[in-house]
C-alpha cells in the first residue's frame, strides 16, 4: 500500500455521502444568527421588561440569581420604576425628570431628532446603563409614516481623556474583537472643529463617537428587525448633530459630574476583603492563591500574599485587578475587576470569555467555553464589570449552539454557577466606588 | 454581512460544503456528526467572511475551523466515540472479518474496519492522517494547521501509521512510513 492506496481506502470510505447534505440557505441562516449572537445588543430601557434583557447581553452565561428582578437594590439589572413624567409629549422616566443633567441631555437630544421620528409610548425616555456610571439616556424611537420602523437610540457622556486620537477602530482595529474589523462602513478623523470622531455602521448597530477636550459622547443606536441598516433608519449625519448636542451638553460639566465608577486603587488596597467576599460566597472553604503563569501576567503586579494582579492607571481609575485562586478540592477561581480608560475602548480578558465593546455590546468569544466552567460577569456601569469564573470541568449542557439539542444542564455545574452568581454579587456590593457604591445594600451601610 | 458577501459566501458554501463534509466524516466517523462539525465551521466561517475574503483565504480558514472544531468536538465527553469492535477480553484484535489487504476496496468490511481503526486514534493523530492522506496536504502545511512543529507531524503520521496497521491487521502499511 502507498500515498494512493490510503487515499483511495479513504475515498472508498466516503462513498456513502449523507441523504440530505446541508442547504446552502440553512448554512446562511445560522451564520446570521450566529453573527446576531457575537453582537449581544443591550437594548436596555428603564421600562419594564428590560432588565432581563440586559442580563441577556452578558458576555458569558449568567447566572439565573443575576435574571431575577430587582434581587439587588440599586442593581443594573433591577427593574426601575416605570412611572413616567411628560416632557413636550415624550414621557420620561423618574430617573431622568429628577436629574438635572440627563434633563438636559434630553432637552438637548430631542430639539434636533429627525422631524419625522416619534417616541414609542414605551418604555418612557430612561438611563441606558441603570442609574450608575457615566451619564446616559436611552430612547425607544419610531420612524416612518407608520411608526412602523423602531429603533432604539442610547446616548452617554463621559470625561474626555487627553489622547483623544489613540483610537482608531476604523485603521487600527483592536485585534481580538471582531466588532471593529468588520464594519459595514467605518469613518475616523478629525471634524472641522477639530473634534475626534468615529462613525461606524455594522449591521443594525450604528455608532458615532464624538470628542474633544472635556467631553466624549457616544451615540448608539440599534434597529428593531433585520431587514435594514443601522444608516438607512439614522444617517451618520442625524447622528453627527445628536452627538454635537450631547457634546455641548457634556462641555458644560466637569469630570465629577460625568463620571462615576469602581475605585480601582481602593478595590486593589482593599483586596483581602474581596477575597473574604469571594471565599464566603463560594462556601467551597479556604483559597489558595495561584500564581498567574498565563497571558493575564502580562503588564500586571503580582502580589503573592493576596493574589492580587493587578493593572491600574491610577490617574484614570482604570485597568484591571484579577486573582486566580484554588479550592481544597482543587478547583480553580478566578476573580477580574476591571474599568475601561475610555467607555468606547474595547476590553478583552484571557480570563474573560469574549469582549466588551461598546456600552451594552459585547462579543462572545469564537472559543467553546460553556462546558468547562461556571462563570458570571456583571457589568457595573456601561466601561466596568466583575466577573468571577469557577473552572469545574463540567458541563452546562449549552455548548456553543443554540440548536443544541445536548445533555441537560448538570445539577452540580448550576450549583457551582450560583456559587458564581453569589460571589460576583458579593464583589459588587463590596467594593469601594469612586463616592458612593450604589450596589451596596442599605443595610451594610 | 451585505447581501453581495452573502452571494460569495453562498458560491463558496456550494462548491466546498461536501469536500468539507467527506473531510468531516473521515475526522469523526459519523456523518450525521460530520454534518453538525460542517454546520458549526460554516457559521464560523460566516461570521468571519469579510475578513476571510480580504485575505482570500476561504479554503485555509474553512479547514482550520473545521479542524478546532472537531478537536473541541473530540474533548466533550457527551460526544465522545468509542471503538465498538474490540475483543470481549479486552485485548486489541483485528477489527471485522476481512483479512485480505485494506486496499481490497471491494471488501464490504474494510470501509468498516478502516472507520472503526480511525476512531481508535487520538483526534490530532486521526487528523494528521486525514490531512496527509485524503487532503494531500504537506507536512509543513499540516504543522500550520495544527499549530505544531513539522517534526511533531511527521511522529504523529509515523505512530498513526503503526496504530492503523496494528489495528487493521496488515503490514502494508509499513510501506507508507517510508514515503514520509
Amino acid at each position: 500500500m502507498n500515498h494512493e492506496r490510503l487515499r483511495a481506502l479513504f475515498a472508498d470510505a466516503v462513498t456513502q455521502d449523507p441523504p440530505s447534505p446541508g442547504l446552502p440557505d440553512d448554512d446562511i441562516t445560522r451564520g446570521r444568527a450566529r453573527r446576531a449572537r457575537h453582537l449581544r445588543r443591550r437594548v436596555a430601557g428603564s421600562g419594564a421588561g428590560a432588565a432581563a434583557l440586559v442580563a441577556a447581553a452578558l458576555v458569558v452565561p449568567a447566572s439565573p440569581l443575576s435574571l431575577i428582578e430587582g434581587e439587588r437594590d440599586g442593581s443594573p439589572n433591577s427593574v426601575q420604576p416605570a412611572a413616567a413624567t411628560s416632557l413636550d409629549g415624550a414621557p420620561l422616566s423618574p430617573e431622568v425628570a429628577d436629574d438635572p443633567l440627563l434633563l438636559e441631555m434630553w432637552e438637548a437630544v430631542s430639539a434636533v431628532l429627525p422631524e419625522d421620528v416619534h417616541f414609542a409610548e414605551n418604555p418612557p425616555v430612561g438611563v441606558s446603563q441603570g442609574p450608575y456610571g457615566t451619564p446616559s439616556i436611552v430612547l425607544n424611537l419610531q420612524r416612518g409614516d407608520n411608526g412602523d420602523r423602531e429603533f432604539w437610540l442610547n446616548i452617554y457622556l463621559a470625561p474626555a481623556r487627553p489622547d483623544l486620537d489613540a483610537f482608531r477602530p476604523c485603521t487600527n482595529p483592536p485585534p481580538t474583537s471582531f466588532t471593529w474589523q468588520e464594519p459595514d462602513e467605518c469613518e475616523e478623523g478629525r471634524t472641522n472643529n477639530d473634534h475626534w470622531r468615529i462613525a461606524a455602521e455594522v449591521g443594525t448597530t450604528g455608532v458615532t463617537i464624538l470628542e474633544n477636550e472635556s467631553a466624549s459622547v457616544i451615540v448608539q443606536w440599534d434597529v428593531m428587525g433585520a431587514d435594514q441598516s443601522a444608516y438607512e433608519i439614522l444617517s451618520k449625519e442625524h447622528a453627527d448633530t445628536i452627538a454635537d448636542a450631547a457634546l455641548a451638553v457634556g462641555e458644560r460639566h466637569d469630570n465629577d459630574d460625568l463620571f462615576n465608577g469602581i475605585d480601582l486603587v481602593g478595590t486593589l488596597a482593599a483586596w483581602p476583603d474581596v477575597r473574604a467576599d469571594v471565599e464566603e460566597a463560594l462556601d467551597l472553604g479556604p483559597l489558595t492563591p495561584v500564581e498567574p503563569d498565563d497571558g493575564a501576567r502580562e503588564g500586571g503586579v503580582f502580589d503573592p500574599e493576596t493574589g492580587a494582579l493587578a493593572d491600574i492607571d491610577e490617574q484614570w481609575q482604570s485597568g484591571t485587578i484579577t486573582a486566580r485562586y484554588t479550592t481544597e478540592d482543587g478547583l480553580n477561581v478566578d476573580v477580574l475587576i476591571w474599568q475601561k480608560g475610555r467607555l468606547y475602548d474595547t476590553f478583552c480578558h484571557d480570563r474573560l470569555a469574549g469582549c466588551a465593546v461598546l456600552p451594552g455590546l459585547s462579543e462572545e468569544s469564537d472559543e467553546t467555553t460553556g462546558y468547562h466552567a461556571a462563570s458570571v460577569y456583571t457589568p457595573i456601569t456601561g466601561g466596568s464589570g466583575v466577573a468571577v469564573t469557577l473552572e469545574t470541568g463540567l458541563s452546562d449542557g449549552l455548548p456553543d449552539s443554540e440548536e443544541s439539542e445536548e445533555a441537560p444542564p448538570d445539577t452540580a455545574y448550576l450549583e457551582f454557577e450560583n456559587k458564581a452568581s453569589y460571589a460576583s454579587n458579593a464583589v459588587t456590593e463590596h467594593i469601594p466606588w469612586v463616592g458612593e457604591n450604589p450596589y451596596t445594600r442599605a443595610d451594610d451601610r | 454581512m451585505l447581501k453581495i458577501d452573502e452571494g460569495s459566501y453562498r458560491e463558496f458554501v456550494v462548491a466546498r460544503r461536501r469536500a468539507l463534509l467527506r473531510t468531516a466524516y473521515l475526522l469523526c466517523g459519523d456523518w450525521h456528526l460530520a454534518e453538525d462539525l460542517v454546520q458549526e465551521t460554516l457559521a464560523k466561517l460566516y461570521v468571519a467572511w469579510r475578513r476571510v475574503r480580504r485575505r482570500d483565504d476561504a479554503d485555509g480558514y474553512a479547514r482550520r475551523t473545521l479542524l478546532n472544531v472537531y478537536i473541541d468536538n473530540s474533548r466533550r465527553p457527551w460526544r465522545r466515540e468509542h471503538a465498538t469492535d474490540t475483543a470481549t477480553d479486552g485485548s486489541r484484535q483485528t477489527v471485522g472479518v476481512s483479512t485480505g489487504d485494506p486496499a481490497d476496496l471491494a471488501d464490504p468490511g474494510v470501509r468498516h474496519r478502516l472507520l472503526s481503526a480511525l476512531a481508535e486514534l487520538p483526534a490530532r493523530q486521526r487528523a494528521v492522517l486525514v490531512l496527509r492522506f485524503w487532503e494531500d496536504l504537506s507536512v509543513e502545511q499540516v504543522a500550520d494547521l495544527l499549530n505544531c512543529r513539522s517534526g511533531t507531524v511527521k511522529s504523529q503520521t509515523a505512530r498513526g501509521l503503526d496504530r492503523l496497521r496494528d489495528l487493521l491487521g496488515t503490514t502494508t502499511l509499513a510501506e507508507m512510513k517510508e514515503q514520509l
